[in-house]
C-alpha cells in the first residue's frame, strides 16, 4: 500500500502547488499601483489618466484599506450609472491594459480571513457601458453567457442587446433556463422578439 | 453463491450487500443496472426530450408565443405535437400562449387537445402562470384577456378528455 500511495501523494502535492502558481496570481504592484488605487476609489479621473500614461498597471495589487486590491477590481466594483467618472475609468483603464477577463483583489476567503480572489469583470459592474466597454477590450464571448442570461432575466434589455450583437450566443444554456425563456417569464414581449429575430429556439 | 462455498464464506449480511453492490462473483445483473442507471437517466431526461422536439414543435410554440392562431393550426396539420414539452423548462405551447393572454391561440390549443393539467419542470399549471401574470398585469385589456384564458383553462381542467 505504501510503495503506491507515495507517487500519488507527490503527485497531488505538486498538483497543489502548480494551481497556486496559475497564471500570475494577483501580481503586486508598487508605488504607482497604490497611487493608482487612491485616485480610483476618489473616482479622480484626470489622475487615473495620468498615472496609466506614466505605466501605473490597472492589474497589479496594492495596499488598500488593510488589503491589497488592484486598482480594476476596485474601479469595477464602484461603478454605478448615476456616477459618470466611475464609468470613465472603467473604460480608460481597458484602454490601458486592464483585463476583459479577470480583476485580482482580496476577497473574505472561506477560512474567515482575506485571500487573494479574481472576479470577472462582465459579473461585477453591469451597466450598458461598462458591458460594451469590455466587449471591444475583447473579452471571448463564450465567457459572457451568463452575462447575458442574467441580464435577460434582470430585463436589462441595452445589454442584451449588446451582448448578442458582440457575438453572444443566444442558445447558451449556462444556468437552468435559456435567455428566450427568461424573457417570456418575465413576459419581455420586446426582448422575447428580439432574441428570437437573432437566432433564439425553445430547444437550444 | 452457494456452489462456491467450500473454503471461506462470508455472513449472510455481507453477501446481500456483495450481491447488492454487484461485487460477488458472478452477479453481472445487479452491476449492469447499476452502471446502466447513468446513461440511462441522462438518455430519459436529457437525450429524449431533445429528440421528442423537432422544428414542427418549434414553429407551434413560436406561434403559440406570438398568439398566431392559424400559425398553430398549420403546425399542428403539419405533425407537430400539441402536447410537447419545452426541452430548456418543460412547459408546452399551452403556456407560451397562455402568458402573453392570447386568448385565441389558447382556444386553439384546446381545441386541439392541449392537456390544461400538465404540469411543468417547476411544479406549475398553465392556469397557475396565467393567474401569476393576472396578478402583475397593469393593463385592462390583457387583465380581461388573462381572465378569459383561466376560465378557459378552469374549464379544461374540470372536463377530462
Amino acid at each position: 500500500m505504501r510503495p503506491v500511495l507515495r507517487p500519488l501523494l507527490v503527485a497531488s502535492a505538486v498538483l497543489a502547488l502548480a494551481s497556486c502558481q496559475k497564471g500570475q496570481n494577483g501580481e503586486r504592484g508598487g508605488e504607482p499601483e497604490r497611487q493608482l488605487v487612491e485616485a480610483t476609489v476618489a473616482a479622480d479621473l484626470g489622475k487615473v489618466e495620468q498615472l496609466l500614461a506614466a505605466g501605473a498597471s490597472p492589474n497589479k495589487m496594492a495596499p488598500h484599506q488593510d488589503h491589497v486590491q488592484s486598482p480594476w477590481k476596485l474601479a469595477l466594483h464602484q461603478v454605478r450609472a448615476n456616477r459618470p467618472a466611475t464609468i470613465a475609468i472603467v473604460q480608460t483603464m481597458l484602454k490601458h491594459g486592464a483585463r476583459p477577463d479577470i480583476a485580482w483583489g482580496e476577497g473574505p476567503s472561506r477560512n474567515g480571513g482575506y485571500s487573494v480572489q479574481s472576479i470577472e469583470p462582465i459579473q461585477e459592474a453591469n451597466t450598458p457601458e461598462v458591458t460594451r466597454a469590455l466587449m471591444q477590450a475583447g473579452l471571448d464571448p463564450r465567457n459572457a453567457t451568463l452575462a447575458l442570461e442574467e441580464a435577460a432575466e434582470a430585463g436589462q434589455s441595452e445589454i442584451v442587446h449588446i451582448l448578442v450583437e458582440a457575438g453572444v450566443n443566444v442558445n447558451s444554456r449556462p444556468t437552468a433556463i435559456t435567455p428566450l425563456v427568461a424573457a417570456i417569464e418575465r413576459r419581455d414581449y420586446a426582448m422575447m422578439v428580439y432574441l428570437e429575430d437573432h437566432g433564439a429556439r425553445e430547444k437550444p | 453463491m452457494a456452489a462456491e462455498s467450500k473454503e471461506y464464506t462470508p455472513p449472510l449480511w455481507l453477501r446481500v450487500l456483495y450481491v447488492l453492490l454487484g461485487l460477488d462473483k458472478g452477479s453481472v445483473l445487479w452491476r449492469a443496472i447499476f452502471v446502466l442507471a447513468v446513461p440511462a437517466l441522462v438518455v430519459w431526461t436529457v437525450v429524449l426530450p431533445r429528440i421528442r422536439f423537432r422544428d414542427e414543435e418549434e414553429r407551434l410554440f413560436r406561434a403559440a408565443r406570438h398568439g398566431d392562431a392559424a400559425g398553430i393550426e398549420r403546425s399542428i396539420a403539419a405533425g407537430g405535437k400539441v402536447n410537447a414539452a419545452s426541452p430548456v423548462d418543460g412547459k408546452s405551447a399551452l403556456f407560451r400562449a397562455a402568458i402573453f393572454g392570447h386568448t385565441a391561440a389558447v382556444r386553439t390549443l384546446l381545441a386541439h387537445g392541449a392537456d390544461a393539467s400538465l404540469r411543468a419542470a417547476d411544479d406549475k399549471t398553465a392556469l397557475d402562470i396565467t393567474l401569476a401574470a393576472r396578478a402583475e398585469e397593469k393593463d385592462p385589456a390583457i387583465v380581461h384577456e388573462l381572465d378569459t384564458i383561466a376560465g378557459l383553462l378552469r374549464t379544461a381542467q374540470e372536463t377530462p378528455h
